[in-house]
């Protein structure tokens, strides 16, 4: 015990100097180790990579840190950087691939939203789209249903009138109870048929009117003729004072030379005692 | 040990000529265990084996080729090492090709997600650019 202590300051006096020899002679980190840690250090530092694979990346570390480990054994130094030369790779490749997996995540929900705006804007146009067709049709059903109620109301208050479908236009016969015999006034009391052509007239203001006054045969041609255009007259002078213009009225007597049935009878001689209206076909008559 | 010393010493005291003899019984004892050569490696080859099936498996030689036929190599080469008798050198082989394959596996994986993703983003693009149109249509 006393030789122990009495040599313990030449041990560690003898430690020392092996300690300081070692540092003294501390051989170069291997050959190669330098470069797999830059690798590493930039694996760590790379902010998509770092906090993913973890257990990789701490084999890897512990894999350079024997790389760096200094030793005079060649071939242990190049197979301790060779491997963790792969250890960190292996790390790296992990970690991208767990990055890639988060990114595929987002992509995919990405695709979705697309493939989804995708289909919505393809709904949205085919609404669209629809609509206009829907508006369209709307629009032509509404035209023509105007156009046909027209057409309709048209022929009602043709049909109210009377009129016949002749070559020259509608013709609306006016018989002779507007008249009294040999007169060219218009009885009071039956000017209801020509309330109704003349509210038709202000109706369908492009229409010109031709009115034409007939008479039997019994008396002179002369006389007749007369009172056909007196009667045609007074037609006229109605329709202008219920408010039609002037200059689409046009009246002449035709006597007794234009009659529609024979003069042999009472009942065909009234046939014949009548005016006519002719309503113009209109090129822009729905009919 | 601690027997041993004391059979030796229990030995030697008792028939002092024998002393010497179980020295050197005990001294070849120690050295031919130091002759005998180490064990191969056997579990790391097959380790190995088993990291290069397991990168096959998932096509690595589709995306990491390289790094696949590396590790095959260092397999043969630590089969070779076996055949010399030089097991540290097995050692290391059979681990270099492990690591090797695992790489190869690693960055198959790598290559197989970045293809997907590559094809979502044409996706995508496409279905933008489409929309795009369609929106221009309708405006």
């Amino acid at each position: 015990m006393k030789i122990l202590t009495r040599t313990t300051p030449i041990l560690v006096l003898v430690a020392g100097v092996m300690t300081l020899s070692a540092c003294s002679s501390k051989v170069e980190k291997p050959e190669g180790s330098y470069e797999v840690r830059q690798k590493l250090t930039a694996l760590q530092a790379d902010p998509n990579l770092a906090n993913r694979a973890v257990l990789p990346l701490q084999q890897a570390t512990t894999a350079v840190l024997a790389a760096e480990q200094p030793t005079k054994d060649k071939a242990l130094a190049m197979y301790r950087v060779k491997l963790a030369d792969k250890k960190v790779e292996i790390a790296k490749a992990v970690a991208q691939t767990s990055y890639l997996d988060e990114q595929y995540k987002t992509l995919g929900a990405q695709q979705a939203d697309a493939r989804l705006d995708s289909r919505t804007q393809e709904a949205d146009a085919a609404r669209y789209d629809a609509k206009l067709a829907r508006q369209d049709a709307t629009a032509a059903e509404a035209e023509s249903e105007l156009a046909r109620q027209q057409a309709l109301e048209l022929q009602q208050q043709i049909a109210e009138l009377n009129a016949k479908e002749t070559e020259r236009g509608w013709v609306v016969t006016l018989g002779d109870v507007l008249f009294d015999t040999g007169r060219a006034e218009l009885k009071e009391g039956s000017l209801n048929n020509l309330s109704k052509l003349a509210a038709f007239l202000n109706r369908y203001e492009d229409r010109t009117v031709q009115i034409e006054g007939h008479t039997d045969s019994i008396g002179s041609s002369d006389s007749n003729q007369g009172l056909s255009e007196r009667r045609a007259n007074s037609v006229r002078r109605y329709l202008e004072a219920q408010g039609i213009a002037s200059n689409r009225l046009t009246a002449r007597g035709l006597g007794e030379h234009a009659p529609v049935t024979d003069n042999e009878s009472a009942a065909s001689r009234q046939q014949n005692r009548r005016v006519e209206v002719i309503i113009a076909n209109t090129a822009t008559a729905a009919l | 040990m601690y027997l041993s010393t004391n059979l030796s010493s229990y030995l030697s005291s008792r028939y002092p000529s024998v002393r010497n003899t179980v020295l050197m019984l005990s001294l070849t004892v120690v050295l031919a265990s130091c002759a005998s050569a180490p064990e191969a490696p056997v579990g790391q080859i097959q380790a190995a084996e088993q990291a290069i099936a397991a990168a096959e498996r998932i096509t690595a030689s589709d995306y990491a080729l390289p790094e696949l036929l590396e590790a095959r190599a260092d397999l043969v080469s630590a089969r070779t090492a076996v055949q010399n008798e030089d097991m540290l050198a097995a050692s290391r082989y059979a681990e270099l090709s492990k690591a090797g394959a695992e790489l190869a596996s690693a960055r198959a994986s790598e290559g197989k997600v970045r293809a997907v993703i590559d094809d979502m983003q044409k996706n995508i693009d496409v279905l933008r650019q489409e929309m795009q149109r369609k929106t221009g249509q309708m405006q």
